[in-house]
């Protein structure tokens, strides 16, 4: 079973390659879809530091709607929704739908990321270890995200890494 | 504003109205509905409180309702179904732009539920997706259970047409 700073280095890769397709600008289906699995390795290293493991993403759900996540679960549900849209939803026919950017398009999808990711993860800082919240907020990588988490932007601010 | 679904797809059709802030839910055929509960009924696993089941799922039918009627300007359709062994209630909106409080709205509605203790036997997922054609919807509804909401004597229109 994986453990907390297993779901951590995963939620920082996730991270990179957002950045990476923020940047390039063409995908913003896969964009919102790589940030929300970012989203549920951090839910789930929150999980693992309370000793409890998500058997599948319905579980996680339900374990989000009890009342102590709520807030998370509020962030969470735009991403899992904007996501399974990006994944599963096409149509050719008449409307005003025809691919994922009539729903969001890239600066959208920033948008999304700075409120709905940032939410996550600050909401999940309260059930990290120490090691754990050091991990997500330190290792963070940086850079075309206009929000860094708090040990983040204190380094920012030193100058030690470059944060736009 | 209403989609049509797919022709294989037999929905049973949901009139609710109010009556003094109270929701009255009636199906228009009551075979065909009775016969699609008891198969959820199977599907879910719940014949052992298959009498409670069925005084919770009559509570849920009005609480969507509810819910449907406050966001009725913005509903292109409200579905019932099933998804990875849940109920799933299903929000067709009416534009296909992103939109935050709807979502937010939805979250709420699905968190309350969640944690209502007179819906314990109910374990509901839901989704918002924008305006699309009924073909389109097809993979997120499961034929076995297809319970659409019908406000005020309202009818589906052609697939991806808006109803002025």
């Amino acid at each position: 079973m994986a453990t907390e700073g297993d779901h951590i280095r995963l939620a920082n890769r996730n991270h990179e390659l957002l950045l990476k397709l923020l940047a390039d600008g063409g995908f913003p289906d896969w964009a919102v879809t790589v940030a929300f699995y970012k989203a549920v390795h951090v839910v789930e290293a929150a999980f693992a530091s309370l000793k409890v493991h998500s058997a599948s993403h319905t579980a996680r759900e339900e374990m989000l709607k009890r009342p102590r996540f709520k807030g998370l679960w509020k962030d969470y549900s735009h991403l899992l929704t904007a996501s399974r849209i990006a994944r599963y939803l096409s149509s050719s026919g008449a409307g005003e739908f025809h691919s994922f950017s009539d729903y969001l398009d890239l600066e959208g999808v920033k948008k999304l990321v700075r409120k709905r990711l940032y939410g996550v993860e600050q909401g999940t800082l309260a059930f990290l270890t120490t090691g754990g919240k050091g991990g997500l907020e330190e290792d963070r990588p940086c850079g075309g995200l206009a929000v860094c988490l708090p040990a983040q932007l204190r380094k920012c601010q030193t100058g030690s890494r470059e944060c736009r | 504003m209403a989609v049509a679904l797919p022709e294989t797809i037999k929905p049973v059709e949901l009139d609710w109205h109010a009556e003094n802030d109270v929701i009255h839910v009636i199906p228009r055929n009551q075979k065909r509905f009775e016969i699609q509960k008891d198969r959820a009924i199977e599907i879910l696993q719940r014949a052992k409180d298959a009498e409670r089941f069925h005084q919770q799922f009559s509570l849920l039918l009005d609480r969507l309702a509810e819910w449907v009627r406050g966001h009725e300007s913005e509903i292109a359709q409200a579905i019932i179904t099933l998804q990875d062994g849940r109920l799933t209630f299903v929000v067709v909106r009416n534009k296909a732009l992103y939109d935050e409080q709807f979502q937010d709205d939805l979250a709420d509605l699905d968190c309350d539920i969640a944690n209502d203790p007179d819906l314990d036997l109910i374990k509901l997922k839901t989704l918002a997706l924008p305006i699309v054609g009924g073909e389109a919807l097809r993979s997120f509804l499961d034929e076995r259970l297809v319970l659409v909401y019908y406000g005020n004597g309202r009818r589906p229109h052609p697939a991806g047409e808006s109803q002025p």
